[in-house]
């Protein structure tokens, strides 16, 4: 079979098929004001659900240590660099979704962007799971037991082995269920759409010997 | 109503219009349930809307709209919300050996878009663009690779659907 005879036959398809409805400006206003399913307007709704999710328990943390703590202590900088660091991230984030044009010169660019973008923040994410949530909880709790047992008159190095043990332990465990929770919510996000689009580029990448 | 006014829109229409049968192709190309392939239009029209005051008309706007189009169908849509069922893209060659060989337009253009089925996203795209007529050159550059390694993948194409296709050209 010549590539020439199959090009007949798809035209000879083509020209049988019915001709479809002529767009309107009824239709293009609709679609206009529809939500895009794009892979970049979903990871952006995403980012939105995730700041708001995210305002809550910083607006709590602020009202607490503005209106309750007089002195600025740990938990202060704890809550200040988290805020820096979430804002950023966040930030980063939403600037690159917004840079990233799904309309590139050619198929190969826009997939190595989007690949660019995803795999980014795949990696961010992982880093906020594995590092920041654990590294957060561990300051919280230590802020908690240092004030409770200030609170009964006792330095932090009067708290007895066995807590600070159990601490740890509660802390380890906080940090697996954090990274495995991350790494299931990121491949339910992103995991399946990155490898299918990394294999189109590498398909693309690809030189294949004739 | 659009920021862009009735005359932009009306620009934008006509030319789409005259076009319009690109996207449906692209639809059908990656798509075989209707509602999907419906969803896809709409994003295809949203993406040529929203990248339309970048076109320049250095190329056709046919082209332009084939770059668009494909590259949302490729890489703008989340594929495991539009995965067509594995069993409808492969096809085996016993499928078709040993049927008629004399068939009818609609079988084959049924065994037609099985054959395309059976190709990857990339392919596809290879395929459709070289089957409307553009030339290697153009193709190369709406894909992104150079024009050799273009020839080469046609070619693998062409093995692959040949293993499909032959029993019925005979």
């Amino acid at each position: 079979m010549q590539l020439e005879e199959l090009k007949t036959w798809w035209q000879e398809h083509e020209s049988g098929q019915m001709d479809s409805e002529e767009i309107d400006r009824k239709m293009l206003h609709q679609v206009i004001r529809s939500r895009s399913k794009s892979a970049l307007a979903s990871i952006k709704r995403n980012i939105w659900l995730e700041i708001f999710l995210l305002v809550l328990p910083l607006w709590a943390m602020w009202t607490y240590v503005l209106w309750k703590e007089a002195s600025i202590d740990v938990f202060f900088w704890a809550v200040g660099i988290l805020t820096l660091v979430n804002i950023s991230f966040y930030g980063i984030k939403l600037f690159r979704i917004n840079h990233t044009p799904l309309m590139d010169p050619n198929i190969k660019q826009s997939l190595e962007k989007l690949v660019w973008t995803l795999g980014t923040y795949m990696k961010m994410y992982m880093f906020v799971g594995v590092i920041l949530v654990p590294l957060g909880s561990a300051i919280a709790v230590y802020w908690g037991f240092f004030h409770a047992a200030a609170g009964d008159g006792k330095g932090f190095s009067d708290i007895e082995p066995w807590i600070l043990l159990l601490l740890l332990g509660v802390m380890l465990l906080y940090g697996i269920s954090s990274w495995l929770f991350f790494r299931w919510y990121v491949n339910k996000l992103y995991g399946q759409h990155y490898r299918e689009l990394t294999n189109c580029l590498k398909e693309l990448d690809v030189q294949p010997s004739a | 109503m659009s920021k862009r006014g009735p005359d932009i829109e009306e620009a934008f229409l006509e030319k789409v219009n005259a076009n319009r049968r690109i996207i449906h192709k692209v639809c059908n190309l990656y798509l075989k349930d209707e509602a999907e392939k419906e969803d896809l239009f709409q994003e295809i029209l949203l993406q040529l809307w929203r990248a339309y005051p970048n076109f320049q008309g250095k190329a056709k706007f046919s082209t332009w709209m084939y770059r668009i189009a494909l590259n949302t169908a490729i890489t703008g849509v989340r594929k495991s919300q539009r995965k067509v069922p594995v069993e409808d893209r492969e096809v085996e060659e016993a499928d078709v050996i040993g049927e008629d060989t004399l068939l009818d337009k609609k079988e084959r253009s049924q065994v037609l878009w099985k054959a395309i089925y059976s190709l990857s996203d990339v392919e596809k795209a290879i395929i459709i663009l070289y089957m409307e007529s553009y030339s290697y050159e153009e193709i190369s550059e709406m894909v992104g690779i150079n024009v050799n390694h273009l020839g080469v993948k046609i070619n693998r194409i062409k093995k692959k659907l040949k293993a499909i296709l032959s029993p019925h050209l005979t």
